[in-house]
């Protein structure tokens, strides 16, 4: 567990080295999180306990939750922190922020895309009355300076091949109706309901669309290609990929998200959307070879190009120029450097 | 057969003009300049109290002429040119100004908020669009936001019925990029006419409504002289004649515009407008033009350097109409000063 | 003793301040929470509070009006001139939060004891709570005031969609309200929503033009008024003057609210709320009496 921990703060010193400055408007404020047992809250808090710890920032965070178990199950050195504090409950049903709330990061809602195909409607309405119930206590809270919603690069619907990455104003849409539609469609729901609130009730709103990631806290289950890789990988038998391996994607490493989350949080103009990922597209074959070169053995990569059907290549990029002109946010840890991270970290 | 008319002047020296003066524009000044402005060709005459129609108060000053007798007096005047008026929502109500207005003969309307706060005119532009009055939305103090928020709140005016929108650069505080950006912008994201409103605080009045008219807009404010508050608006007859320069059409005569021109600083101006050293501090600071004389009455009155007052307005992010804390801020510097801080 | 029996009809904003508000009394008692739907944060807000609910609006008054002394009135103008003869027949006492004009002008500071005696009372607007104790003061100390006006300057993030919609509506009902308390042969009413971050204050400027200005004679007379506004509106304080400048008496109010339901900075409706509560706990004192 320590060496688990301590992993975690060396990635995050090591990415926020290359901070000047933006994260100083987040000194002695307080950053709610919801979502607060998730991926992003975790990583958040790491590199909020390392701005803290190292930099003397004084950040009070608090994590919105569900289930305080699952909470001090997967952060326990953080749940015991003095600056941190835990509201168990669901975003829905949340009527008043703590008082003193300065930052708002607002990542509930589950991006597990079976969770969404089982249970659509649900999805929905979580994501709907969990935003709606927000930004209404967020029109009461005097010192409020910004909230960041946690859109989903879903919201741009399929990436037409002839684009190599999706950039902001792309306007694309998911299709209305499908079955893999209704989180996408709920999150671009919430996105302009929080356009409207910025309008409306002059909420300080900001955007960002997160595309696939890659670390610690995301559990070897998760339903993306790199955790079945890795979950393969770590239980050394040979790494499957689905189809004919060219799909593309590309992963941002968790302590960078931090780092951008927290620059933009910081930093953003409100009325602003930025894409959040990496913008270093790679095919699934390559990427599950990168994860077999970094153990020995090296497990074998088995593609399965028979059962592929002639279907145009599938593509997810961001076009991250936006969040470089804005902040100087660039990618700082590497694919392999994260692959090697997040495989000693599962196996500490 | 004359060429068709590509850039709207609207001339605002009857109204903007009279924060120069601190509202003390006469029936018979207003008579003689809306004469000489009709027979230049100006398309569009605004007449009024500086703050518009309805804001004759203690907060702005006390208008000299009040809104009846100066539209009825420019109406009989103008028999060809269009009159027109600001209304500040919050100043001037429906029932009390919008309605008389129409009755003495007003054709254009300018519906104004704070750049931020557009869903204030919704009432008064849907008034004006439903009694058959063109109606344009004004932002003031637009360098106030980027050009995101700015054009979201001019396309909430579009949706009210807005015909066009202008910005103002109330303090005067644009460069000829900010001016691009923004009217670049707007342009993108209305399908109406965008026109543009500068004031002098740096020099840059006429040259930011050429970038403007450069960018795409086609409707621009200027006054004879410049006459208007702080270090004063374009100069309206050195526009004409750059417009005319560079091949714009405006439907002005420009020996008429300039005859306009030397009448108005003969008849109305009690000074001629100047960059004065608070003008630029002004500027910088990003304040209204039409504080410039209450900060100066102030600074004499609490003995404190107007610059001092300025750049405290600018820090608290006053906007147009809150002259009441010019005292505040004024008293407090002083008590400041006097308790030696 | 929590025993004086009230009921806040309308779920908003200003209606869930109230409640906070009652609850913290020591003489109301909060015995419904009315409004139109369950699914309103007001409502989930009482419900925490463990408050009673109804979804009913004024049909759940009228079935409990022998349990109630008095309603509050949060709804809408449109709503309270429905309302305002239903409740006179059921014989309750009102607190009118909406600029409905129908009840009569209540401002605690300066006519609370003649207010006592009816049975509706209008609360004016936020401007007006603010301004008028000051233009009844300058009223009682000059025998001729040309004229009188009140500038109020709010957080931009205070005025909801109904405020804005409606800004005509409150300028008229401040103007009037103010000419009633000051005698003042002309008024006007000017309001400025300020975007400013951090939200700035309530703030609301009295200017007055009169023959012979006696500021001493006006201290005089605005202090204990002042002090009796800070008796319920704890955030209510002179700022500015009062002073003599270019030629006018200009009086400078802030109000900052305490921060109940509503941010610190909605001072404006902080102050009606206050005046709303005080009037119903003198209520509830006659009511023992």
């Amino acid at each position: 567990m320590r060496q688990a921990v301590q992993l975690l703060q060396e990635d995050c010193a090591r990415v926020a080295e290359h901070d000047a400055g933006g994260l100083d408007a987040l000194r002695d404020s307080h950053l709610l999180v919801t979502g607060g047992s998730g991926f992003m809250a975790g990583w958040i808090a790491e590199m909020v306990c390392h701005l803290n710890e190292h930099r003397r920032m004084q950040i009070r965070l608090s994590l919105l939750a569900r289930n305080r178990t699952q909470f001090q199950d997967r952060l326990p050195h953080i749940a015991s922190k003095p600056y941190v504090t835990f509201l168990q409950g669901d975003v829905r049903d949340i009527v008043d922020l703590p008082k003193d709330v300065n930052f708002v990061l607002h990542a509930a809602g589950s991006p597990d895309n079976r969770n969404h195909t089982t249970n659509p409607i649900g999805t929905m309405i979580t994501i709907a009355d969990g935003t709606r119930a927000l930004i209404q206590a967020a029109e009461r809270a005097a010192n409020l300076r910004m909230i960041l919603n946690v859109s989903s690069g879903n919201i741009y619907g399929r990436q037409p091949s002839s684009l190599e990455r999706i950039p902001e104003n792309y306007a694309g849409a998911p299709a209305c109706g499908g079955v893999e539609s209704a989180y996408a469609e709920a999150k671009r729901y919430a996105e302009t309901l929080m356009t409207a609130a910025r309008s409306q009730s002059r909420l300080p709103v900001q955007t960002v669309r997160p595309f696939a990631f890659l670390g610690a806290y995301q559990p070897l289950d998760a339903p993306w290609a790199i955790n079945t890789f890795l979950n393969d990988a770590l239980q050394k038998r040979p790494i499957r990929v689905m189809g004919d391996g060219q799909t593309v994607r590309s992963l941002l490493y968790g302590a960078d998200m931090a780092l951008w989350v927290l620059t933009i949080l910081a930093r953003g103009r409100t009325g602003h959307a930025y894409n959040l990922g990496s913008n270093q597209g790679i095919s699934l074959e390559s990427l599950a070879r990168k994860v077999s070169s970094h153990l020995q053995p090296s497990p074998e990569v088995i593609l399965n190009a028979a059962l592929s059907r002639n279907v145009p290549t599938s593509i997810l990029v961001p076009d991250t120029q936006a969040a470089e002109r804005d902040f100087g946010l660039r990618v700082l840890t590497d694919l392999d450097t994260a692959i090697q991270r997040t495989l000693k970290w599962h196996q500490c | 057969m004359s060429k068709a008319v590509n850039v709207l002047i609207s001339d605002p020296t009857l109204r903007d003009g009279n924060h120069a003066v601190s509202h003390q524009l006469t029936r018979e000044q207003i008579a003689t300049y809306c004469r000489a402005a009709d027979k230049a060709g100006i398309p569009i005459v605004e007449v009024g109290h500086g703050n518009g129609l309805g804001a004759s108060s203690l907060q702005v000053g006390l208008a000299r002429t009040d809104d009846e007798t100066a539209l009825r007096t420019a109406r009989e005047n103008l028999p060809n040119s269009k009159l027109g008026i600001h209304v500040i929502p919050g100043f001037a109500t429906i029932e009390r100004d919008l309605k008389r207005a129409m009755d003495y003969g007003v054709d254009v309307v300018r519906v104004a908020s704070h750049c931020t706060e557009a869903d204030l005119t919704e009432r008064h532009i849907r008034f004006c669009r439903a009694n058959g009055k063109t109606v344009f939305g004004v932002l003031m103090m637009s360098h106030m936001i980027g050009k995101d928020m700015l054009a979201e709140e001019a396309r909430k005016m579009e949706n009210y019925g807005a015909e066009a929108v202008v910005i103002m650069d109330s303090a005067g505080n644009y460069l000829p990029s900010d001016v691009k950006e923004r009217i670049d912008h707007l342009l993108e994201t209305l399908s109406i006419p965008v026109g543009f409103h500068a004031h002098n605080n740096l020099g840059m009045a006429v040259a930011n409504s050429i970038t403007a008219v450069e960018a795409g807009a086609t409707i621009l404010d200027g006054s004879a002289r410049g006459f208007g508050a702080g270090a004063g608006n374009t100069q309206l007859e050195v526009l004409v004649a750059v417009l005319h320069r560079m091949g714009f059409e405006t439907g002005i005569d420009l020996y008429r515009m300039l005859d306009a021109a030397d009448l108005a600083e003969g008849e109305l101006l009690k000074e001629h407008p100047r960059i004065s050293s608070i003008s630029v501090v002004s500027g910088l600071a990003g304040v209204f033009s039409g504080f410039s004389k209450h900060v100066q009455r102030l600074a004499q009155e609490f003995d404190l350097d107007p610059r001092d007052i300025f750049f405290e307005l600018g820090r608290r992010r006053i906007v147009a109409g809150q002259e009441d804390l010019i005292i505040e801020v004024s008293s407090e510097l002083a008590a400041q000063k006097k308790a030696g801080l | 003793m929590k025993n004086y029996r009230v009921a806040i009809l309308g779920s908003g904003n200003i209606g869930t301040d109230l409640l906070v508000k009652a609850l913290r009394s020591e003489s109301l008692a909060c015995v419904a929470f009315v409004g139109r739907s369950y699914t309103s944060p007001g409502m989930a807000k009482a419900r925490a509070l463990g408050v009673t609910c109804s979804d009913r609006s004024i049909a759940y008054i009228e079935e409990h009006a022998q349990e109630i002394d008095l309603v509050f009135d949060a709804t809408s103008a449109k709503d309270h001139a429905v309302h305002a003869p239903i409740l006179k027949a059921l014989g309750l006492r009102v607190i009118d939060l909406t600029p409905a004009k129908i009840g009569s002008i209540c401002i605690p500071a300066v006519n609370q004891d003649s207010s006592l005696g009816s049975d509706n009372l209008n609360m004016v607007t936020c401007g007006g709570q603010a301004s008028i104790p000051v233009a009844y003061a300058i009223g009682k100390t000059h025998s001729e005031i040309d004229y009188l006006e009140v500038v109020s300057s709010i957080a931009s993030k205070s005025a909801g969609p109904a405020t804005r919609i409606n800004l005509d509506e409150y300028i008229d009902t401040t103007e009037k309200g103010i000419q009633a308390f000051s005698g003042a042969k002309h008024t006007k009413a000017i309001l400025i929503l300020n975007p400013a971050v951090p939200c700035i204050d309530m703030q609301t400027t009295i200017f007055a033009a009169v023959r012979n200005p006696d500021l001493d004679a006006l201290k005089s007379v605005l202090d204990p008024i002042v002090a009796k506004i800070r008796s319920y509106v704890p955030g209510y304080r002179v700022i500015v003057g009062p002073i003599l400048e270019n030629g006018r008496i200009v009086v400078m109010v802030r109000v900052r609210g305490r921060g109940d339901y509503l941010p610190e900075y909605a001072g404006n409706l902080d102050i009606i709320n206050c005046a709303a509560i005080a009037m119903a706990e003198e209520f509830a004192k006659e009511g023992r009496a």
